[in-house]
């Protein structure tokens, strides 16, 4: 009997052990078509977006008032964005795909701007419907690859569950894969296609802006006395410029500044401007838990701090305070108006009040002599464009940028609906609603204006 | 510069597209020229009793209403631009009938959500990495969101399929340290020490071929950093 008792456990452990692995096959089989079945819906979803999109571009082309027209032009570029995220699902590396997720976030973009035109009552350029028709052909072109990947996928030639495994392994073998779908054919043609300008987020010409900032060019010692003329605890031997901003907004100089955590790899680092030696941003990741001084007094100490870089005319508009650290808004003031894109952010420590944040890309990119002009519309005229539902808290005027990269002067209206307060940008040439901001009501945020 | 308004930034904005649309179908909002509905036939009533109205009360906001309209926020002291707004519409002695909404708009979701998740993908992607590094790989993923070629949520980026190691191997489900959360919010905040930068990658790691086709802009720990 006892000679038996080794091969017994033995089998019985093969027979539990085989039971265990067909257990798991199974269960990876299930989890397989799982994930194939939900990319397969997402594809269904993608091509039917597409086509909607497709479609209701076509209509709005073809259809004469403003009405229609926007009506069109809100469903196309809402089927666009939802066809841009199922796609942006799917197990496809960015590389063979960038072009059209580009192509769908503008298409959805493009015709958000001609909605606001046509909400103007502004009748579209020939030119402008010229590119909508071209958008057209394209998403048409898109739509019919689309249709042919589902016929393969429907006959089994693709499942996504390995599209996603072979991606990883290889991505040699997805792109194969890949052009087999005929995706990237498109992908491809996408390659020629024009830049798009227009008032929107997306528009193309939003990369080439030129910074305001002028000034003579500096070397490298000069950014290092800029850095220690502006932070008294740094000596000069801490300062080091440690490489080059290129190919930027702002071209400058890496800078590091030796502190008391830097041998954890958790030193300050800035970077100062070649033209005209400003400091673009400044880190100093130090964590402190300590709130030794309260907000009034923060914000004095940011303010002299921005007055002693040569930062005038600054006024603070929003703070956030974390654990012993606050970040502080300041806007630039011309005339008392508020210029919100002149925007410089500062942080405080709130133990004892040292500055270890600065980030001025915003006032860097944007500030110059502006000569604003006198409103058209009086406080009064504009006030009469506010719902008679709010209770205004306060008005003054201000600059502020609009998507397309322009900015416009408005009356900035702090009101009361319910318990929620807004901010509401009144047009003080035109009298239209330009913005309205939501104050989301949070322990660590508030508005200081 | 795409910086949306960057200076509340707890803040969501709403485009009113629909309010503009169905300008007729509510009380207490403005009326102007086109105008067309219940309200306008009242302020025409009111306009016409008192003689400042003489066209039809039709319902329709047009040229005798707006001459109406100018007539009367003259000889009442009011701006006489041809619009019936608030004060124009208490002084008519209109219904301002005012819909007060008993729950607040936001519960304050929009930002902390946002750093809890950014906090995890950096410290998942930047162990060892020195701050910089890892406020920069937090700005890159903003940055994403921003731009064409990606989702436009946070979460969209973040979890997009083959885009990040973590997110595949499950290292993103990690909690992070307060480094990380720091540099979170200073990405958050605008900190942007990439310049505008759309892709990271560890040279030592990476083996796409077609990542290296990308023009590198900047070195900061173990990754490189490329703006297209």
């Amino acid at each position: 009997m006892k000679k038996h008792a080794l091969p017994i456990v033995l089998a019985i452990a093969l027979v539990a052990s085989l039971g265990w692995g067909i257990y798991q096959y199974n269960e990876r089989n299930d989890y397989h078509t799982y994930l194939d079945l939900q990319y397969q819906r997402e594809f269904y979803d993608l091509i039917d977006h597409v086509e909607n999109a497709q479609v209701n571009l076509s209509k709005a082309m073809a259809s004469a008032s403003h009405g229609d027209i926007v009506k069109f032009l809100s469903d196309t570029s809402r089927y666009s964005y939802m066809a841009q995220e199922k796609l942006t699902q799917l197990p496809f590396h960015h590389a063979p795909i960038s072009n059209i997720e580009k192509f769908l976030s503008q298409l959805g973009d493009y015709c958000t701007a001609m909605l606001n035109k046509s909400l103007d009552g502004v009748t579209l350029t020939q030119e402008e419907l010229n590119t909508m028709a071209d958008l057209h052909s394209r998403a048409n072109n898109f739509a019919d690859e689309l249709v042919k990947i589902q016929q393969d996928i429907v006959s089994g030639g693709i499942k996504f569950g390995d599209l996603r495994r072979e991606g990883n392994r290889d991505l040699q073998a997805l792109g194969d894969q890949m052009s087999d779908m005929g995706l990237i054919n498109f992908e491809e043609s996408m390659q020629e296609y024009p830049e798009l300008i227009y008032d929107g987020p997306f528009s193309d010409h939003l990369d080439e802006v030129e910074p305001k900032l002028k000034g003579k060019e500096i070397n490298e010692e000069e950014a290092i006395n800029i850095m220690a003329n502006a932070f008294d605890k740094y000596n000069i031997d801490d300062i080091k410029v440690t490489g080059e901003l290129k190919n930027q907004h702002i071209d400058g100089y890496y800078i590091s500044l030796a502190n008391e955590n830097a041998q954890d790899g958790y030193e300050s680092t800035a970077a100062v401007s070649k033209v005209g030696g400003k400091i673009i941003w400044y880190m100093d990741p130090i964590l402190k838990g300590e709130s030794n001084i309260g907000r009034e007094e923060a914000i004095q100490k940011a303010e002299e701090f921005l007055e002693k870089i040569g930062y005038k005319n600054m006024k603070s508009t929003y703070v956030m305070a974390y654990e012993g650290q606050i970040v502080i808004n300041f806007a630039y003031e011309e005339d008392e108006v508020l210029v919100y894109n002149d925007l410089i952010k500062v942080k405080v420590a709130l133990d004892d009040g040292d500055i270890i944040g600065l980030e001025a890309q915003g006032y860097l990119m944007s500030h110059h002599d502006r000569n604003i002009e006198k409103p058209e519309l009086s406080a009064d005229e504009a006030r009469e464009r506010l719902s008679s539902n709010v209770t205004e808290e306060s008005v003054r005027l201000a600059m502020i940028p609009l998507d397309g990269g322009k900015e416009i002067l408005t009356y900035e209206f702090k009101v009361k609906f319910g318990e929620d307060t807004y901010l509401v940008y009144i047009d003080a040439n035109t009298g239209d609603q330009r913005q309205m901001l939501l104050l989301v009501d949070q322990e660590d945020g508030s508005l200081v204006i | 510069m795409k910086k949306v308004i960057s200076i509340i930034l707890l803040v969501i904005f709403t485009i009113s597209i629909g309010s503009f649309l169905h300008l007729e179908n509510s009380h207490a909002q403005t009326l102007a020229w086109g105008s067309k509905g219940e309200d306008v036939r009242i302020a025409q009533t009111k306009l016409k009793n008192w003689g400042y109205l003489d066209g039809r009360v039709d319902g329709t906001f047009g040229k005798s209403t707006y001459d109406a309209v100018i007539k009367f926020q003259k000889s009442n002291g009011l701006t006489a631009d041809g619009v019936i707004g608030p004060q124009t519409r208490a002084a008519l002695g209109m219904p301002s009938n005012t819909v007060k909404p008993t729950t607040p708009a936001s519960n304050g979701v929009s930002r902390s959500d946002d750093i809890h998740l950014l906090a995890r993908i950096i410290h998942a992607e930047t162990k060892g990495e020195p701050y910089l590094g890892q406020v920069s790989v937090g700005a890159v993923i903003l940055n994403r969101v921003r731009h064409p070629s990606f989702p436009n949520t946070l979460a969209g980026v973040v979890y997009q399929p083959c885009a990040f190691e973590p997110v595949k191997n499950g290292a993103i489900n990690e909690a992070p340290n307060d480094s990380a959360y720091n540099a979170a919010r200073d990405a958050l905040n605008g900190w942007d020490p990439t310049g505008g930068a759309i892709y990271f990658w560890n040279p030592a790691t990476a083996t796409s071929k077609w990542i290296w086709s990308r023009k590198i802009t900047l070195e900061i720990g173990n990754h490189v950093f490329a703006h297209n």
